[in-house]
């Protein structure tokens, strides 16, 4: 974790004089707001360039996706309809060290809202013995993949620009990804569901998992548009 | 320079973040596939229902030398299931334990309130008579109820119970060939036929034969009278013309009859009766006068309808005088329970109980169940005998402090009752104190409230705790059941104590170097093995099951095991121990939990 953090801190370091020191633009200090589309959502930032190759962004991301219709999975000879639930995004804060001039390194650390849930409630009564109960009275069951740590390093490569250096509109694309430690398993129940909150299972999975070394990464793909206010 | 730059930061990137555990990632991978995901079911938690002590009358004990039948009538017999929720025809025990419960999705605690939750009980055992009980829910709830069955060839005092082989004869058209006369308890009662009584079973045909007659005489002056009469002395009787009541019963005698011949169960008779004499006890007293029985005066002959149990109004019996003693004399054309009686209205009464005190804070996370400290009501005879009555929990603060009441079910007096006895439960988390304990009945049948305030005994447990966890699995199903453990010394003759499991976690007491047995009954299974828990080093313990035997009391599949199971266990930081117990099974026996 510690090495990971290092990297946006070297970067943050290395974005000193040697490098200021090529630029010759008179126009060096800047401001603008952008918005972005991403495999974190829609978001907005504020942008602020410090000289011609470093810009600090400060923004937030967010998607969130449930299903109206749940999907119907059949277990033995129960349906479950099965919710699945999605939330990613953050808030963002990277610094951008610019190679060339539409090319750009950036890291930083997200505060993410990473969050995948799957609720499962049985579609139609059930039987047990013989007295049939509803499905609000079995319970449910909800499935949660989360993240080791919720505030994540996060490192990327970026084409165009963040913020312009001479117009009032820049556009960029940014590959990269966020690491955040592993992803945990959290399951709980209700109703006669309720014993999987302490799941035995759950935990080994989890053990297994944390012991992966890719485990945790989540990939972004983003393309943002900002506008330079001065 | 920038591209130095690249190459480092690209470089650094790869070399910090990478452990190159590929080859192991996919072994655990692996791992992970074939440990995959199990899913844990609970088993349902029913918040009505009875639990059904039949115990011996004489020993007081559960009865375990034979296999009691319960079955189910009345109006809302339907709703009534065994505790895995699946009906029978018959519910039956060979530990003289039987749960029973109200279809959880069919009750509502308003329409309780007004309309009862009822139905009646006929329980029986070979070698044992037959009790039928009522049973009522005013709320919803779990109610204790004891039946006491008087065994045949072990009576209680009280009881007297006759056997006649060749007791009568009769034609091939059923009718008695001669005078039989069979007398009991030294000829203070007296059963009696005449010749030319037909003989007939329940179909209406004649029984021929040489009869055979078996009487159990309850004797209504015995101190024990109210815990060996059959059902009680408060019952609810019909008085004819549609007409019920709920009444005290003050029996001059009952008998139980049964006759056969030829195979054939003798049902009625016709062309005369059967004719049943008692003498009415000295110093006997007439409830309707108050005053000792006199000559002339109207004593009622009942009988119990079969099937619903229900007593019901006969005929009208008249005290007679002979040789100087006060009997009575009627004849029956139907062979049944029959009992001459007195009754009145019952007095019955409910205790409002307040309870206020300070217990230590309680750990709610070594409890999984919420904290409600059970409570046993006892009626306390006049011959010092305790019968349960019912057992009730009032509410503990997680920090210790007690406020909090319950009413109890009606509760109907007896003459053979002298107190009531109101006593921390069996089943508790901590060793309470009641300031007080026995109280004595309402001479007026009022209700009346009683303020028992609560401490604890901190003196060191003696006692062992253990947190006892269960699972049940077969592939990737758990089942952690909710159910009740009930656990005694061996050989103490006591009342069971409970361990209610809670999603497969419960908590036991249990004393060192000592046997105990453990009974589970679900559904139609019961098991049943002894435990003991010994040291083993200071901070270690050897928890041994032993004599496990598993009945399915409907196919009577019984499997034992001599092997014992021993589970090794840590002490605790708090003193207790863990002992958890994961049984593989095929997805058969799963099935039948769920």
């Amino acid at each position: 974790m510690n090495k990971i953090l290092i990297l946006p801190v070297l970067m943050l370091l290395l974005g000193t004089p040697a490098i200021q020191a090529q630029d010759s633009s008179p126009k060096k200090i800047g401001l603008a707001i952008g918005g972005s589309a991403s495999t974190n959502g829609l978001g907005f930032s504020v942008i602020a360039a410090l000289n011609r190759s470093i810009a600090v962004r400060v923004g937030y991301e967010s998607l969130t996706q449930s299903f109206a219709e749940p999907f119907v999975y059949g277990i033995e000879d129960i349906d479950f309809n099965i919710t699945p639930n999605i939330k990613v995004g953050g808030i963002t804060a990277n610094v951008d060290f610019y190679l060339l001039k539409g090319l750009y390194l950036t890291g930083g650390v997200v505060q993410t809202n990473f969050d995948l849930g799957v609720n499962l409630i049985p579609k139609d009564p059930m039987k047990i013995g013989e007295i049939e109960y509803q499905p609000e009275d079995i319970g449910e069951l909800n499935v949660k993949i989360l993240p080791e740590r919720r505030l994540s390093p996060y490192a990327g490569l970026g084409f165009g620009r963040t913020i312009s250096r001479d117009k009032k509109l820049a556009l960029n694309f940014e590959l990269g990804a966020y690491h955040m430690g592993s992803y945990v398993i959290d399951m709980t129940g209700t109703g006669l569901l309720q014993g999987n909150s302490d799941n035995a299972s759950v935990k080994r999975i989890n053990e297994v998992l944390s012991d992966f070394s890719w485990s945790g990464i989540y990939p972004v793909a983003k393309l943002g548009l900002s506008f330079r206010i001065f | 320079m920038k591209k130095l730059f690249l190459v480092v930061m690209t470089i650094s990137f790869v070399v910090l973040t990478s452990r190159c555990t590929f080859t192991e990632d996919i072994e655990k991978l692996t791992n992970l596939a074939t440990d995959s995901l199990s899913l844990v079911l609970g088993t349902p938690v029913f918040d009505t229902g009875l639990q059904l002590a039949i115990k011996n009358a004489k020993t007081n004990d559960y009865i375990e030398d034979a296999v009691v039948t319960v079955t189910v009538s009345g109006k809302d017999a339907a709703i009534v299931y065994n505790n895995l929720g699946i009906k029978s025809s018959a519910y039956k025990t060979k530990l003289g334990l039987i749960h029973l419960i109200l279809d959880p999705t069919k009750i509502d605690s308003a329409a309780m309130l007004t309309t009862p939750k009822e139905f009646d009980l006929q329980i029986s055992a070979p070698g044992y008579t037959s009790v039928t009980q009522r049973v009522q829910f005013e709320r919803k709830r779990t109610r204790i109820l004891t039946v006491n069955l008087v065994k045949l060839n072990d009576a209680p005092e009280g009881v007297v119970v006759a056997s006649a082989p060749s007791f009568a004869s009769s034609s091939a058209s059923g009718s008695t060939t001669s005078t039989a006369v069979l007398p009991l308890n030294g000829g203070e009662q007296q059963l009696s036929l005449a010749p030319g009584v037909v003989l007939r079973d329940a179909s209406g045909a004649a029984v021929t034969g040489t009869v055979t007659a078996n009487v159990v005489y309850y004797d209504p002056t015995a101190n024990n009278a109210a815990s060996i009469f059959p059902g009680g002395l408060t019952a609810r009787v019909n008085l004819g013309g549609g007409t019920r009541d709920e009444l005290s019963l003050e029996p001059i005698g009952m008998f139980n009859i049964k006759f056969t011949a030829g195979g054939k169960s003798v049902k009625t008779f016709s062309n005369g009766g059967l004719t049943l004499k008692t003498e009415i006890p000295v110093g006997a007293i007439n409830p309707s006068t108050n005053q000792p029985y006199k000559v002339n005066e109207k004593v009622d002959m009942w009988s119990r309808e079969e099937g619903s149990g229900e007593w019901t109004f006969e005929k009208e019996a008249t005290v007679k005088n002979v040789n100087g003693k006060l009997i009575l004399e009627e004849s029956v054309t139907h062979l049944s329970d029959h009992m001459y009686l007195r009754h009145k209205t019952p007095c019955t009464f409910r205790i409002r109980a307040s309870f206020s005190g300070k217990v230590s804070e309680y750990n709610r996370k070594s409890n999984a169940f919420s904290i409600g400290e059970g409570v046993d009501i006892f009626y306390v005879y006049k011959d010092g005998k305790e019968k349960l009555f019912d057992r009730y929990a009032f509410r503990v603060n997680d920090d210790g402090t007690i406020s909090s009441n319950f009413i109890t079910e009606p509760i109907t007096l007896d003459a053979n009752i002298a107190k009531i006895k109101i006593v921390p439960s069996t089943y508790h988390h901590k060793k309470l104190i009641f300031s007080q304990t026995l109280f004595d009945v309402p001479t007026d049948c009022s209700n009346f409230g009683v303020n028992i305030t609560v401490t604890e005994d901190v003196a060191p447990n003696p006692n062992l705790d253990i947190n006892f966890n269960l699972q049940v699995s077969s592939g990737p199903l758990t089942v952690k059941p909710n159910l009740e453990i009930k656990y005694r010394k061996t050989g103490s003759g006591n009342e069971y104590s409970s361990a209610f499991l809670t999603v497969g976690s419960g908590k036991m007491s249990i004393a060192l170097n000592t046997d105990y047995d453990v009974a589970i009954t679900l559904g139609a299974n019961q098991g049943k093995a002894k435990m003991k828990i010994e040291a083993d080093g200071t901070d270690r313990y050897k928890v041994t099951f032993s004599g496990l035997s598993l009945v399915d009391i409907l196919s009577q599949d019984e499997q034992s095991s001599s092997a014992p199971i021993v589970i090794q266990a840590q002490k605790q930081p708090d003193g207790s121990i863990n002992v958890s117990y994961k049984v593989e099974v095929d997805a058969d026996v799963l099935n039948q939990l769920m």
